[in-house]
């Protein structure tokens, strides 16, 4: 009974890790971030979930890619921009 | 007698050589394919070109590129998302690889403790490897984890892009971050 009570005030982990990115985009409606906040401080993996997807998420927006344009492309691009502007 | 003459901004033909890397290496990770990659470059000086006489100056031409790099990017994916319209790779049980039937955790999905410092995004390795986390998700997992996480065009507009509804939107937000964590704590955390 009371397992049940809990379960329905605190959600469910899937619940709650699709919770977490619409509190980060400010979409998350008050009940539900009361939800998400209590059941964050009960579940310990979805505290680390929310933690490392975050960082996961932020080093996300630091790639870069490798390698560079070939002389060729270079040459070709340098090309097509002549033809365009005559 | 000598003449100077002084262009205020670069001419055309030394973009390729003073900012052709650049863009090129922001525009891989984005649409993952080099001759995309390249192809969305040359779109962008053509662009650039044609719009010159709408350069003000107020930004730098590098920013100027940028900006219009940045709307090719989204166009690209606007034009991939037509030819996907029939693919939408979601179904009802897409989150049984993580959770159990009641909606916890499954056993062998449980994230682990991690030592903070080694998310470190200077690191190269690192970044290789989210690269390689991110080329592995799937179709439209993969392009709304970009257009957020790399692109951070809002949730209203990635939708009309990829011409999907804000539920989906959600669900598939929400299966690329699980995707990613769990790739990352299994190619670099515990490697």
């Amino acid at each position: 009974m009371l397992h049940k009570l809990m379960q329905t005030m605190m959600g469910s982990c899937k619940q709650a890790t699709y919770d977490i990115s619409r509190k980060e985009e400010g979409v998350l409606g008050l009940p539900r971030q009361a939800r998400l906040w209590l059941h964050l401080r009960f579940c310990e993996y979805c505290r680390k979930f929310e933690k490392q997807s975050s960082a996961v998420k932020n080093a996300t927006k630091s790639i870069t890619g490798t390698g560079s344009l070939s002389s060729e492309s270079k040459q070709k691009l340098k090309d097509s921009l002549n033809n365009d502007s005559q | 007698m000598e003449i100077i003459i002084v262009f205020s901004v670069d001419s055309p033909q030394v973009w390729p050589e003073k900012y052709g890397d650049l863009l090129y290496q922001y525009a891989l990770p984005r649409v993952t394919d080099p001759v995309e990659a390249e192809d969305l470059v040359q779109e962008t000086f053509l662009a650039a070109l044609k719009a010159m006489s709408g350069f003000k100056g107020e930004s730098s031409i590098k920013n100027w590129l940028f900006a219009i790099l940045k709307n090719k990017i989204v166009d690209f994916y606007r034009k991939k998302a037509r030819r996907l319209e029939d693919n939408l790779d979601i179904t009802g049980n897409e989150m049984s690889d993580w959770f159990t039937e009641e909606g916890n955790w499954r056993k062998d999905k449980l994230p682990a403790e991690w030592e903070s410092h080694k998310i470190d995004i200077e690191s190269r390795e690192l970044q290789l490897v989210l690269n390689d986390c991110k080329n592995k998700l799937r179709n439209l997992t993969q392009q709304v984890y970009v257009l957020k996480y790399l692109e951070d065009v809002a949730a209203s507009e990635i939708c009309k892009v990829l011409n999907i509804s804000t539920s989906n939107y959600w669900i598939l937000l929400h299966r690329a971050r699980l995707q990613m964590r769990d790739c990352i704590e299994i190619n670099w955390i515990k490697k």
